[in-house]
């Protein structure tokens, strides 16, 4: 499905995958976190240290419907989730992350089952927060969320973004107009960068449509 | 009329076409040569639908030659050799009558019947309802009855019942059929009652009507009440009765209504696999009553003082408890009945109690059976997986902690799983001691044996939930692996049968092996746990 798929993803910036449906752009993530099996090529990633293979310990996947246990309440989550990584965060106060998410003393300690879409999405950032992969991928991000939720996920994602790599995958053209720093399409199984001087123009949608049309498919209605 | 047969047909035919294809497709090697490019070739399904339609015919007869071959008239006259010709004849009528009269007049009815069929032509296609029921029952019945002709005439012959009445009796049988869906559609058209959907009526129907049948062989008793299909005057009532429904089923004015009632779009029946997937959840969704709170501050501090996974799991535990309780009240109910079964057995019947009691140590690779049966691991691993795992499984970090999550539950699955052994123990003890003449030896044996053997399915299910990770997002299994481990398992059950173990023996090598089981898991799943555990 991919092929050649190449490119030179830099931290500082937020990615924007665009692709048609069923070009592969899940399919990339899935590989990249290690879901599938590579059946040939390779993800490096360069840091501090030197250059080395992208691990799965590598990678965060956000999920854009978060999938959560349901009988734990967010509070005992992360607290068991800081316990299983308490060799990187010796003194974590829990507290303090619920906070830095404005998450109420009220809703730390109610059942994930009641949490709304918004708070899932909290928990699920606050866990990025703690491990802070280096590359933090996005499958469809803010589709389904409210207008407030949806602002707060964004204004999140823009500050994380110098400290990480983030990629996310959307077909929706004004998401990616409006978030991200480069566009990257996905098309016919090629990774290829939009000019970023394209993103502010006014032909930016005709002139993605332009790239992602395939003339072999028959003509759009 | 004819057109709507003509689509009707075209209809079953694709389906039956494209349903080969798929399965085609799915056969182990040759399934390769079949591509999705197959649905389109037209030519080539127009001969397989010649084929299709020709097994279907092929089936029609072979269908009801089997039903009145296995159900009607082996019972009969099989094991009733004594019998004189006429009784058994009269016993085949009696059991004829119960089953395809009473048991399928209530039962087995198509005017209502919720068919994926029929939701396709009606809804889908548009096709005038009346059109669509008339057609369909056209053609039901009077293949129904060809199909009965052959049948009928061979088991008649060999009943010596003459040419003439056998076809008549085929025919009594159809048109009786054509009344009763006659009769359900009035009743629902009278009361809204679709009869079919009422479970409970059905299954009572069809118990009491398969009670009834069978009975009087048990009883030795000839029924002559089935002679009354031969009689002529009792075959003009039927084909009376049956020529009038046929008229008004084709006449009835009101058939949207009926098929509205049977093909709603979200009924359950449309997507049988939907309807089991959901079945399935609601076993292993967590209970509200266990997690009938909204603030749970007060119920984390006694939890507190774990750390890490023992917290995970201790939580899981508390706030699942009655998914797992029930079936283990269940299992210890069934075990204490059969204590009491036993001591009662030792009571009243001392020689038969002290019989089975001498062969004590030739049952005992039973207890492989039993152990299988009542471990509860199985449970525990699915709500575990769906309450649980589902949604952390996606996490590296748990999928590279499997090990350290796979003993822990190993000692809580270990822990229910010894308390079902112990009540077994207790419930054999019981019987052993009333009935006297069980060596001590072979008792306690017995006790090892049942330790072993919780242990060792405790292990099994949770190594090859880790191992093989059997369930989808479905609930339903769709790993073969899983089924083949799981005969194996009873396969040894079998095996330890046969050779005729004695008590001794089998108890080293329940021990040894479940040693061996252990030691292994740990391994396998240190090693492999974290490729495998995640969500397929």
């Amino acid at each position: 499905m991919l092929q050649d798929a190449g490119f030179h993803f830099q931290k500082g910036k937020i990615y924007g995958l665009l692709g048609r449906n069923g070009a592969g752009k899940t399919t990339l993530f899935n590989c990249l976190s290690g879901e599938t099996q590579i059946d040939g090529g390779h993800a490096r990633l360069k840091d501090g240290e030197g250059e080395r293979k992208l691990a799965e310990a590598d990678i965060g996947y956000v999920y854009s419907l978060p999938i959560l246990p349901e009988f734990l309440t967010g509070y005992e989550f992360i607290k068991f989730f800081l316990d299983i990584n308490r060799d990187k965060h010796p003194d974590a106060n829990i507290d303090a992350y619920f906070d830095r998410m404005s998450m109420s003393g009220e809703d730390r300690h109610r059942l994930i089952k009641n949490y709304s879409h918004g708070m899932k999405n909290k928990i699920q950032m606050m866990l990025f927060l703690i491990s802070k992969p280096p590359v933090i991928l996005l499958d469809e991000p803010l589709t389904s969320f409210d207008v407030i939720v949806a602002h707060e996920m964004k204004n999140m994602l823009r500050e994380m973004k110098r400290d990480h790599i983030l990629i996310f995958s959307t077909h929706i053209l004004q998401l990616a107009a409006d978030l991200c720093d480069e566009i990257v399409v996905l098309n016919n199984g090629r990774l290829s960068a939009v000019p970023a001087d394209w993103l502010g123009s006014a032909e930016f949608e005709p002139s993605i449509i332009s790239l992602l049309k395939d003339t072999s498919h028959a003509e759009d209605i | 009329m004819l057109r709507t047969f003509s689509t009707l047909f075209s209809i079953r035919t694709s389906s039956a076409v494209n349903r080969l294809i798929y399965y085609a497709q799915r056969l182990p090697l040759a399934g390769r040569a079949v591509k999705d490019t197959q649905y389109a070739n037209l030519k080539g399904k127009k001969a397989i639908a010649v084929i299709a339609f020709l097994l279907q015919i092929v089936w029609g007869f072979v269908s009801k030659l089997a039903f009145l071959g296995l159900m009607v008239y082996l019972p009969a006259v099989v094991g009733n050799e004594t019998l004189s010709q006429e009784d058994q004849l009269s016993l085949f009528l009696h059991i004829f009558l119960l089953l395809s009269f009473l048991v399928a007049g209530v039962a087995s009815i198509t005017v209502l019947e919720t068919k994926r069929e029929k939701y396709i032509a009606v809804k889908l296609m548009r096709m005038k309802p009346a059109a669509y029921m008339q057609a369909s029952l056209g053609y039901r019945y009077f293949s129904y009855f060809i199909y009965y002709i052959p049948a009928m005439l061979l088991f008649a012959s060999l009943l010596d019942v003459p040419f003439i009445q056998g076809i008549a009796l085929a025919a009594s049988v159809t048109l009786w059929r054509v009344f009763c869906e006659y009769l359900h559609l009035k009743l629902f058209q009278k009361t809204g009652n679709v009869l079919i959907k009422n479970t409970a009526v059905v299954w009572l129907a069809i118990g009491l009507g398969y009670a009834a049948a069978y009975a009087p062989i048990f009883l030795n008793w000839i029924p002559s009440g089935g002679k009354l299909l031969l009689l002529w005057p009792v075959t003009m009532v039927i084909a009376a009765l049956g020529a009038i429904a046929a008229v008004r089923l084709a006449r009835y004015a009101d058939y949207r209504t009926a098929v509205d009632a049977a093909a709603r779009r979200d009924d359950p029946l449309l997507d049988l696999g939907k309807m089991f997937s959901e079945a399935n959840k609601m076993q292993v969704k967590s209970k509200d009553k266990d997690l009938d709170y909204t603030h749970s501050d007060g119920q984390t501090v006694p939890f507190n003082s774990r750390e890490g996974y023992a917290y995970l799991h201790a939580l899981f535990f508390a706030r699942h408890r009655s998914l797992l309780s029930r079936p283990l009240w269940n299992r210890m109910a069934i075990i204490g009945a059969i204590g009491l079964i036993g001591v009662a057995l030792s009571v009243t019947d001392p020689e038969r109690a002290s019989a089975l009691a001498a062969n004590w140590s030739k049952g005992m690779p039973w207890l492989i059976w039993i152990m299988n049966f009542l471990s509860i691991g199985e449970k525990a691993c699915k709500a575990l997986f769906y309450n649980c795992d589902l949604s952390l499984m996606r996490y590296s970090f748990y999928r590279n902690d499997a090990d350290r999550h796979f003993r822990q539950r190993l000692y809580r699955i270990c822990g229910l799983n010894l308390t079902l052994a112990g009540g077994m123990g207790a419930a054999l003890t019981g019987f052993a001691l009333t009935a006297g003449g069980v060596p001590t030896s072979e008792l306690l044996l017995t006790w090892v044996c049942l330790v072993a053997l919780s242990v060792f399915f405790s292990i099994h299910h949770l190594f090859l939930y880790y191992i093989l990770q059997p369930y989808s997002t479905e609930l339903n299994v769709k790993n073969p692996f899983f089924f083949l481990v799981n005969i194996a398992v009873s396969m040894a059950f079998v095996l330890a049968l046969l050779l005729k173990a004695d008590a001794a023996g089998l108890a080293i090598a329940i021990v040894t092996i479940t040693a061996v089981y252990f030691v292994t898991a740990i391994i396998l799943v240190k090693r492999w746990g974290p490729r495998t555990f995640r969500v397929k």
